[in-house]
Formats: C-alpha cells, sequence, structure tokens
C-alpha cells in the first residue's frame, strides 16, 4: 500500500497544497483522500508519477473548498482524458455530499446538473458518481479493499475515512478537533493520518476546529496505532515541522513522520 | 521604483497539469500592485509568496473572464487577506465585465462566503472581503496616482476581456483568453508589452479556435499588427511545459520583435523610458 501527499497544507497555507492524499492498494485499487484545491493534485501527481487518471473513487472528508474544489478540476481532466473509465465515484457524509454539489453547480466547470446520482455536462454525459454514505457503512472499493466513514469534530458532516486493504489499515483524521471518535475508528491502524494545526494552545486549535500536535499524538496513543503521520500544517510549521513532532512524542512511543508534499510512506 | 515589474504566478493553460492556472501580479513604479487574474487553489498564492507577495500587497484584481482557472484563486486570496490583517483587512477590489463578475458572485457563493450581495462578500464576522466593481470596455480606472486601465472586449466564452494597464508612460497589455482577436490589435497599438495567450502551434489552428484559444502565430500576428515592443506567450498547455521553441519558431515567422514564453516565477521588468 503506497501513500502519497499530494497536499500538506492548512486553509491558509502560501507555501503548500491543499490536502490531498494518493492511496495505491496491493490490489490496483486507487483513491483519493480529498481533493485538494485548484489543479494542485493533478500537478503534484504528474511530479511524482502519478497517473490520477486511474484514480476512480476519492473519499471526501468534508466540504471546506481546499479540500474538496480540486474536484473540478480532476473531473475535467478525466472527462478528456479518462477514456472509458466513467464517472469519477465520490463518497462523502450526505452532509458533504450536498456540499460538493452545491459548489459544482456554482462553478459549472463542466458540471451543469447535479440532480440524481450524477453531476452530468451539458449534453447530459456523466462525470461525477455521487455515493454519500452513512457513517460506519463498509464500502467496498476493489477486490480486497474497503472503506468507511466516522464522524470527525469540524464542521458539519465532517468525517474523517478508514481504509482497509490486504490486511493493511490507513486511516484519516480529515480536520478535526481531538474526538473520541477518531481514537475509537483508528484502532489497531498501521498508519493513523492526523491533522495539526499548532502546539500548546489546545484552546486555540479547538477555536479554529483543529489539533495540536499533543493531541494528534495522544489519539494514536489511544488507538495503538503502529505509526503517525501528522498533516495539515500552517505556514509557521512548514519550515521547521519539528514542534508538531516533538509534542507528540510526549504522548506517542511511536514511529511519527511530519508530512510534506510528495511525501511517500510505504505499508507491507 | 524606476521599472514596471511583471511576475507570471501561473502561466498554464486550463487543462495544465504542471503549471499553475494564469494569474500575473504587477508592481507598478508609483507603488501600486495589481493582479491580472487569480489563478486556482492556492496557486496565486504559494507562487506570490515564493517571490515576496503577500495577499495583503494586492490593490486592485483585473479579471479576464470567469473560467475556474482564472478566478476560484481569488476566494482564497481573501480568505488569507484575513489571516494576514485579522479584523483589519480591507476589501479585495475586483474589477471585470458584467458576465464575469457574475460568475465570481457565484464563485464567492461556491467558496462558502457567507454572505454575498450587492457586488460586495463578507465573511462570518460581518467583514467586507471581497467588492467588485463592473467595467465598461474603454473606461479608464485611476487605480493608482501614476496607473490606468482599461478593459477591451475579445472572442473567448461570452463577457470575456483583455486588459490594458498603462502605468508612468509604460503600457502593459494582457489578452485574457481569446481567439485571434481585430479589437486586441486595437488595444494593444505600440505598447511596450503585450503579454498574450497561446494554446498551441500554428498547424493546430483549428484544435486552438475550437477551444476559443489562439496560435502562438495569432500572437504574433496582434504583436506585429499592434506594433508592440516585446511580445511574450503565456497560458501554455502541457505539450509545451518543457519546450516552448516551436511556440517561439511560429511566433518569430510573423513578429520580428523580442519573443518570450512565460513559465511560473518568471519576472520581467520593464524599464521608465
Amino acid at each position: 500500500m503506497k501513500i502519497t501527499f499530494l497536499g500538506t497544507g492548512a486553509g491558509n497555507s502560501t507555501r503548500r497544497a491543499h490536502s490531498a492524499i494518493a492511496v495505491e492498494c496491493p490490489d490496483g485499487t486507487n483513491l483519493l483522500l480529498d481533493a485538494s484545491s485548484g489543479n494542485s493534485a493533478l500537478r503534484h501527481a504528474n511530479a511524482v508519477g502519478i497517473d490520477i487518471r486511474k484514480f476512480d473513487d476519492v473519499l471526501l472528508s468534508h466540504d471546506h473548498p481546499d479540500h474538496m474544489s480540486g474536484i473540478d478540476f480532476i473531473q475535467f481532466d478525466r472527462a478528456w482524458h479518462g477514456e472509458g473509465r466513467g464517472p469519477l465515484r465520490v463518497h462523502a457524509s450526505y452532509e458533504a455530499m450536498e456540499g460538493l454539489k452545491r459548489h459544482c453547480l456554482a462553478t459549472r466547470l463542466n458540471i451543469w446538473d447535479i440532480s440524481g446520482d450524477f453531476g452530468r455536462n451539458y449534453e447530459g454525459r456523466e462525470f461525477l458518481h455521487w455515493k454519500p454514505a452513512p457513517p460506519g457503512h463498509v464500502i467496498e472499493l476493489g477486490p480486497n479493499t474497503t472503506a468507511w466513514h466516522f464522524p470527525a469534530d469540524h464542521i458539519t458532516g465532517a468525517s474523517g475515512w478508514r481504509v482497509e486493504s490486504d490486511g493493511k489499515t490507513v486511516v484519516f483524521s480529515g480536520d478535526t478537533r481531538y474526538s473520541p471518535a477518531v481514537v475509537k475508528a483508528a484502532e489497531g491502524a498501521d498508519l493513523l493520518i492526523h491533522e495539526a494545526f499548532c502546539v500548546a494552545d489546545t484552546t486555540l486549535a479547538r477555536a479554529a476546529g483543529h489539533c495540536t500536535g499533543g493531541e494528534a499524538g495522544r489519539v494514536a496513543a489511544e488507538t495503538s496505532a503502529a505509526s503517525l503521520a501528522i498533516t495539515h500544517l500552517t505556514d509557521a510549521y512548514h519550515e521547521d515541522s519539528q514542534p508538531l513532532g516533538v509534542e507528540a512524542a510526549e504522548h506517542y512511543a511511536g514511529p511519527i513522520s511530519l508530512a510534506h508534499d510528495l511525501m511517500q510512506i510505504t505499508l507491507g | 521604483m524606476s521599472s514596471l515589474e511583471i511576475t507570471f504566478l501561473g502561466t498554464g493553460a486550463g487543462m495544465s497539469t504542471t503549471r499553475a492556472h494564469t494569474a500575473i501580479a504587477l508592481r507598478c513604479p508609483d507603488g501600486t500592485t495589481l493582479l491580472l487574474d487569480g489563478s486556482s487553489g492556492n496557486s496565486a498564492l504559494r507562487n506570490g509568496e515564493a517571490c515576496g507577495f503577500r495577499a495583503i500587497d494586492y490593490d486592485h484584481v483585473l479579471l479576464s473572464h470567469d473560467h475556474q482557472d482564472h478566478i476560484s484563486g481569488l476566494m482564497f486570496i481573501q480568505g488569507r487577506r484575513t489571516h494576514e490583517s485579522p479584523g483589519e483587512e480591507s476589501p479585495l477590489s475586483i474589477y471585470g465585465g458584467a458576465l464575469g463578475l457574475e460568475g465570481l458572485r457565484k464563485c464567492a457563493i461556491a467558496g462558502r462566503i457567507p454572505d454575498v450581495r450587492d457586488g460586495a462578500a463578507y465573511n462570518h464576522a460581518g467583514r467586507q472581503v471581497l467588492r467588485w466593481r463592473e467595467v465598461q470596455p474603454g473606461n479608464i480606472l485611476e487605480l493608482g496616482p501614476q496607473t490606468v486601465a482599461w478593459s477591451f472586449d475579445v472572442d473567448h466564452i461570452p463577457g470575456s476581456i483583455g486588459w490594458r494597464i498603462e502605468s508612468s508612460g509604460i503600457a502593459v497589455v494582457f489578452s485574457g483568453d481569446t481567439t485571434y482577436n481585430r479589437g486586441l490589435v486595437d488595444a494593444a497599438q505600440g505598447a511596450n508589452l503585450l503579454i498574450h495567450e497561446a494554446l498551441t502551434t500554428d498547424d493546430e489552428h483549428d484544435r486552438a479556435v475550437s477551444r476559443l484559444h489562439s496560435t502562438s502565430g495569432d500572437a504574433a500576428r496582434v504583436a506585429e499588427q499592434a506594433s508592440v515592443k516585446q511580445l511574450m506567450l503565456t497560458h501554455l498547455d502541457n505539450a509545451f511545459h518543457e519546450n516552448q521553441d516551436p511556440l517561439l519558431q511560429d511566433a518569430a515567422r510573423t513578429y520580428t520583435g523580442p519573443i518570450t514564453a512565460a513559465h511560473d516565477l518568471m519576472q520581467v521588468r520593464v524599464p521608465l523610458s
């Protein structure tokens, strides 16, 4: 299972692409955890030799523009060059899906009709397949790959995702405050990808809807994850991310990676 | 400042997977800072940061049209302005044509700005973060003590415009997205610099036109007929990301002045004459 960080910046980042993670599974299933903004996911995939047109599923954490608006350009690129692969499937909570649909209708980048199960262009051709699901509902993404989402504590409808493939488990927190729901869902993960916004000031992090590095470490420890990757960094931690990792390590004794754009992790 | 400084924050066509989408920053000799189009996502912010621009530096944005690769980045720029000067930010000032601004309004709604009305958008704190004003072709905007700009119609999607900026005697013209356009020839007369889009080489003229874009030869025809002093090609497709020679060769058959192909983070200075 190969995990590539296509974007690791917080919403206000001026140094990194916004959140997107490419997951390539051993059974050939390719999926995106969030879609970044603009053409950032496309550019960074291209830069590391990943053909994003072979990614048929996007698992969306929530409908903030820095996490979802890149879908505009991913589906547009696929519409022109994704020969015969069919509509891009988007999985999300019902609330986040409604946000995405409203976004697509407002931007009208190739998508003119959002009714029913599909986003369609002006000719009625289907380019996006809306696949909303309730929390805990297991989605079959490939022969040996499943995923389900769980509530995160951020905006209404925000979720994290648990992806299991050939015995390996990756859990992505999405954007969230410290949350027992994430701890529960991440139980025994081989890799926990958790956001962190700042160090020390849990009140500030909480007010922003995010976590400290220490809280990310706490989640990893409480859930017995085998490894932790910290992402969604603000500019303050772009050059030197170590303070986040140091704080996480006060709670968590396992291996900690501080994500940066184009970083790759292989499991198994 | 004894020159007008142009920084290309994004030079990729809409389908580019190699470059940031269109955005160009202008530092004028009188201190006015302009942004031509806003790229997508946080690309203009990231490339701006790399070249010493903060989001609050932009005095005005001049919009060419409302395709997402040209406008959606403005939502992240306004958000960043609040981050850089919370509670004190001035609204990001945007000029465009009627249809382009209607697209911008929808983009602001899509960008989850909570209150969008009457040519402005207001954030959760009730502060005005975007303000847009409609321009008519040829109407002169006074943007700084020595800086003016006006728009002209071009041929792309309905409502598409290009811009002529004049500052301390230097004229820079931006085509926006367009097919070959006679009005652009008139608007670009004698400019120090013409920044023109080019999607394909001349042998793919039909494809360029079908996509409502220009070939590099089309751009060169405008440059030659308008007697501009310098031509820069931008809005490049992946095919020309690494090697722009085919575009430059086609353009050089028609235009005899200096021709450059832009790339992300490229900076050009036009000295005061």
